[in-house]
């Protein structure tokens, strides 16, 4: 049966450790010619720095040769053409198919479509299971395990489908959870449920200060100004989602990472660059053996000869 | 409350056991205000299992599944029974469909099945939450839609 990875709810504990089996695998012994021979589509209706680049590396590493585009503009979509014919196009013209669209669901649509195999690159608001998996990557390798970690969710917890996904995605390794963000951006009732279900242990909390010393991963995301109709609201909240050297520094644990998506703004105080704790640009440079791990497996060559 | 006799109809269709406050509702999803034949709509009628209900009897109509689905969503209590040459020849009870295609718009207004371009069908798909809750989850873009906030296309 063809693979896709279209979001992390169809992911079960066995495929997560596959894939990041095969992704050190792959880091630890590159294999130049695994996929020689294979064309990846990479249709990019929305744009994006880091997710584009890391496939497109991810792929001429391992021998494919890579096309495709990076805005809707140009394309036949800003003709007119459905979402659906492009699919078929794609599928027609290559073996593999990476997505990322502003609307959510699209690619389930195109897995629905295409016989040949798909990755979600990101879906408007809903899905980026590549991040998530990238996330976890990054987390066992600096933590030596993915069970039983306690891990704080900070800044725009509602938008924010990175934070969606990971927390969907620690809900099996038994984390506990804590969910730092201001009122109107706390994290949506249908991820709070899904937790809820499996009897998850999670914190709703105001304070970053309060949270840090308690946890083994600080994950923030960006507040963006847009968010708040109010300009005072955000003038009230904006520096309580920063983190600095001062308020980590002898306060957490020793060991306590912090990772983000990127694109960093003042989330991030630069002083935390250099630091001990950093992990967020290791964290984007994970991308590439992890999807190299993913066109591999969808693409049935398992690495390793 | 008074006790009034409601007509019997010939050949069609009664739809029994609905809410009192949807009977209107549910004529209208029926398209019944564009209909030729004999309709009655009642409320407020005594009904020992409920108090007070609404029934609704259409006379020369026999409702399909899609029909059907639709008053399920809105009263999944209702009863729908058969007339035939005046005698009752089935009885049932509704079920919440498992799938809804293209029955109910997805809830999400990014959804790409709420794209006017892209011409796609919804699909909504049944699930049961570990509290016995039901709710639909779009196939698409997974967002979970109450089956109260189901907007019947």
């Amino acid at each position: 049966m063809k693979k896709d990875i279209i979001t992390i709810r169809n992911l079960k504990k066995e495929d997560i450790f596959q894939i990041l089996n095969l992704a050190r695998e792959l880091e630890e012994n590159p294999q130049p010619n695994l996929l020689q021979g294979k064309i990846v589509s990479t249709l990019f209706f929305e744009p994006s720095t880091r997710t584009r680049l890391s496939f497109i590396s991810a792929a001429q590493k391992l021998g494919a040769l890579v096309h495709g585009f990076d805005s809707k503009e140009g394309t036949s979509a800003k003709k007119g053409e459905t979402l659906a014919d492009t699919i078929k196009m794609a599928e027609a013209y290559s073996d593999l198919i990476v997505i990322r669209h502003f609307s959510e669901g699209a690619a389930k649509l195109a897995s629905s479509i295409s016989k040949k195999p798909v990755i979600n690159a990101g879906d408007g608001a809903n899905q980026h299971p590549t991040q998530t998996l990238l996330d976890l990557y990054t987390i066992q390798k600096e933590k030596g395990k993915l069970d039983n970690l306690k891990i704080a969710f900070v800044g725009d917890l509602k938008y924010g489908r990175t934070i969606h996904s990971l927390a969907q995605a620690m809900k099996l390794f038994g984390a506990t959870m804590y969910f730092v963000s201001p009122e109107s951006l706390k994290m949506p009732s249908y991820i709070i449920q899904e937790l809820d279900d499996a009897n998850i242990a999670y914190h709703i909390t105001k304070s970053l200060t309060e949270t840090i010393p308690k946890v083994d991963i600080v994950y923030m995301t960006r507040v963006q100004r847009e968010r708040f109709p109010d300009i005072e609201e955000y003038n009230k909240i904006k520096d309580v989602y920063i983190i600095n050297k001062e308020k980590v520094e002898g306060k957490c644990k020793p060991d306590m990472i912090i990772m983000h998506p990127l694109p960093r703004v003042k989330e991030i105080s630069k002083d935390l660059d250099e630091a001990p704790y950093a992990r967020y640009f290791q964290q984007a440079a994970n991308g590439v053996p992890v999807r190299q791990a993913l066109l591999a497996l969808l693409l049935n060559k398992k690495g390793g000869n | 409350m008074m006790n009034i006799k409601i007509k019997p109809i010939q050949n069609g269709t009664v739809i029994d056991h609905l809410p009192s406050q949807l009977i209107f509702k549910i004529a209208q999803i029926l398209d019944l205000p564009k209909s030729q034949h004999v309709i009655i709509v009642a409320g407020n009628l005594s009904s020992k299992k409920m108090g007070k209900k609404g029934m609704i009897k259409i006379e020369g109509t026999f409702l399909n599944k899609k029909e059907l689905d639709k008053i399920s969503l809105l009263a999944e209590m209702a009863s729908v029974n058969i007339i035939k040459n005046g005698k009752r020849v089935e009885k049932f009870k509704l079920n919440i469909p498992k799938t809804l295609n293209n029955l109910a718009a997805c809830s999400n207004i990014r959804c790409i099945t709420n794209m006017e371009d892209e011409s796609l069908d919804s699909k909504l798909l049944l699930e049961t939450g570990k509290d016995g809750k039901k709710y639909y989850r779009c196939f698409y873009c997974e967002k979970l839609v109450e089956i109260a906030d189901i907007k019947i296309k």
